[in-house]
């Protein structure tokens, strides 16, 4: 399973091989922004918020199977300083 | 006849601790050990044990000095710190008298902590005989959940509380929310009641977590009274590439010239990120000089000694399962994004934090019946200690304080009677979200928010012109929330929570346009139209609450520094005052 997020400032892919989630559910409990769930129809543990994530990593740490592969696509998508710059310049024309 | 079951299920208990981070259970604990007949209920949004800021926090853990001068000393240095002479003082000598066996107790509790081989924290280098430091366990809340559960505390995680039940003279009595898996209602009934929620922790960074600020609207709703919310921004230094601190290394900022911005700009090296050195950075970016970039191959003797470089492992700053936490996330970033390298680009962060309750030293508010330890109170007790890395000391001191003093008033009260008038209005607000025949989302609000922690001139560089358009913007938000929507218990919490955090964002901005000064660093309060420090006019705190119309209301009061120790060079009694403070 492949689920990707759309945070503002960064953005993440969840790569989950759900086939050898052991059901351990310790991405559940480690979770403090909710984003973990359980998908009862299938057995499997998956992202279901997934832009909630803050890239703690502490789920993939957890994960008793090793089934949790997280890829940062971009940690900042926008630089504060130039965006700050770039308002001055707008205040002063 | 109305019963309360109708309404949701029902649980009691003598106390009840709204949050299971370190703050939470540490009351819990010692409340417990002061009192082992009393029945105490710690609830968590989350898994307790797992969760809290605790599990991300990578700072160690303060106590205070065992020198027989160690409270005064920490006392000096802590007022001057961050936000000169803002303090409590008179709460700070207490807590940090308490501090004093912080680390011992937390190893009393189970919690692992790394101090040197004689099982003694070791003192800090650069504060001599005030603040000794240890690291912590990554897993110091499930430490604390095993001991918790050994003293026969019950626990009850996934339960998101979002209002506070009061009697008919206005204690507070208990809470309502609902179970985050099935939306249920739950309704809390207690003696007395700690909210250990931490405070609004607004940021989307790695290694960190996010805090609403429900905790703060719950008790500002009830009455409580919160201070020093104009110091609620924080800015950090950070790698471009991986948006994490660079610790200490802010004096080492060069523009693509090779000049150093620190040089260039302040003319000495700070201690801490300074709204100049934000300034100077804008600047430098507006003008073609970026892209900025450190030089990490000759740290400088901040970097060495923030960045944790020249520690032994005994006493450096995180413990040896932070440290692999840690390498962990750079791993994958370099995996992904490519390695920051020796000379990596940087750039800013901006965090906003609310956490005004204002406790006296017992961790007790003004409104009968409730506590506020841990990070929810950092600014309202005015300590500020936890600026120096030293959240999990502030948690662990504050959750002891606490839990001495919510014991024995619960022991000896009564269970006051629930309004179901009440429950049923305050149920019908929670969910009021479902039922809704509109269709806007929290994200929408979220991302209003977001834009302001890019945007220095609204956070760190403040303005009176800038604050007067935050309010409109405000104004705009606050219009969307009677409109949100919700489908399960997750998108429900996030309608309720953006409603708090955009309270949070309204004390932060209506207390920093009354502050026309400019104070601290860190976590600063800068005014661009008045830049200078002014202790003639402004030794005073600005003090929120709820007024009797259900406004925002603040007002100022001296701070009384002639009962205090530390005070500024030059300081007067004022008129009507006398020298009250005997050494």
């Amino acid at each position: 399973m492949i689920v990707e997020n759309k945070g503002q400032q960064q953005s993440v892919k969840f790569v989950v091989d759900t086939d050898r989630c052991c059901g351990c559910r310790r991405c559940i409990r480690r979770c403090m922004e909710n984003v973990w769930h359980w998908d009862e129809e299938n057995g499997h543990a998956y992202p279901k918020n997934p832009d909630e994530c803050v890239l703690c990593y502490q789920c993939e740490m957890d994960c008793l199977n090793n089934v949790i592969d997280i890829h940062p696509i971009s940690t900042l998508q926008v630089d504060p300083l130039e965006y700050s710059a770039g308002l001055v310049k707008l205040n002063n024309e | 006849m109305a019963n309360i079951k109708d309404y949701g299920e029902l649980y009691t208990s003598d106390i009840l601790v709204v949050g299971g981070g370190m703050s939470g259970l540490v009351t819990a604990i010692r409340a417990k050990e002061n009192n082992p007949d009393l029945d105490i209920l710690v609830i968590d949004k989350g898994v307790i044990g797992w969760n809290g800021q605790a599990t991300k926090a990578g700072n160690g853990i303060r106590s205070t000095s065992k020198h027989p001068d160690g409270v005064r000393n920490a006392l000096g240095y802590l007022v001057q710190a961050h936000t000169p002479f803002m303090n409590d003082q008179e709460f700070l000598a207490k807590y940090l008298e308490v501090h004093r066996d912080n680390i011992d107790y937390m190893k009393h509790c189970g919690v692992i902590t790394s101090c040197d081989e004689n099982d003694e924290a070791t003192p800090l280098p650069f504060i001599p005989d005030a603040l000794d430091m240890g690291g912590v366990s990554i897993n110091v809340c499930a430490q604390l959940r095993s001991f918790a559960l050994k003293l026969g505390i019950r626990l009850l995680s996934r339960v998101n509380v979002f209002e506070l039940l009061t009697s008919k003279n206005g204690k507070v009595i208990g809470a309502i929310g609902f179970d985050m898996d099935h939306m249920e209602c739950k309704i809390f009934h207690a003696k007395a009641v700690a909210m250990a929620t931490q405070g609004c922790h607004f940021k989307k960074i790695g290694l960190e977590f996010m805090g609403y600020g429900t905790g703060v609207g719950a008790m500002y709703r009830v009455g409580a009274l919160m201070r020093n919310v104009e110091f609620s921004t924080q800015v950090d230094v950070v790698f471009k590439k991986t948006n994490t601190p660079i610790y200490g290394g802010f004096n080492m900022i060069c523009n693509k010239h090779g000049e150093n911005l620190t040089k260039k700009y302040i003319g000495h090296i700070e201690w801490e990120v300074t709204p100049a050195l934000v300034d100077a950075m804008v600047k430098e970016v507006a003008i073609g000089n970026g892209p900025l970039w450190v030089n990490l191959e000759e740290p400088d003797e901040v970097r060495a000694m923030i960045g944790g470089t020249d520690m032994h492992e005994s006493t450096q700053r995180m413990f040896r399962d932070k440290m692999a936490w840690e390498h962990h996330v750079f791993m994958k970033t370099a995996r992904d994004i490519g390695d920051v390298g020796t000379k990596p680009e940087t750039t800013i962060k901006t965090v906003i934090q609310v956490e005004p309750i204002k406790v006296d030293t017992d961790i007790k508010t003004n409104v009968e019946g409730l506590w506020a330890p841990g990070k929810i109170s950092t600014q309202g007790n005015a300590y500020f200690g936890w600026t120096r890395g030293d959240g999990l000391g502030n948690a662990s001191t504050t959750g002891m304080m606490a839990g001495d003093s919510i014991a024995p008033y619960a022991a000896a009260a009564e269970f006051d009677e629930i309004d179901l008038d009440q429950v049923a209005a305050l149920k019908e607000k929670i969910y009021a979200p479902l039922n809704r025949p509109t269709d806007r989302k929290p994200k929408e609000i979220f991302d209003m928010i977001e834009r302001y922690i890019f945007d220095v001139n609204k956070c760190i560089l403040k303005s009176g012109e800038e604050i007067q358009g935050i309010y409109k913007d405000i104004e705009e938000m606050k219009k969307i929330v009677p409109e949100l929507t919700a489908d399960d218990p997750h998108s429900l919490s996030k309608c309720l929570e953006v409603a708090d955090t955009i309270l949070c964002l309204e004390m932060i901005f209506r207390s920093a346009d009354m502050r026309k000064e400019t104070r601290g660093i860190m976590y600063p309060h800068y005014r661009k139209d008045y830049p200078e420090t002014d202790n003639k006019n402004w030794l005073k705190w600005i003090n929120i609450r709820q007024g009797a119309d259900g406004e925002m209301e603040l007002f100022t009061e001296d701070i009384p520094m002639w009962r205090y120790p530390v005070r500024p060079d030059g300081y007067v009694i004022p008129e009507g005052h006398a020298e009250e403070f005997y050494v």
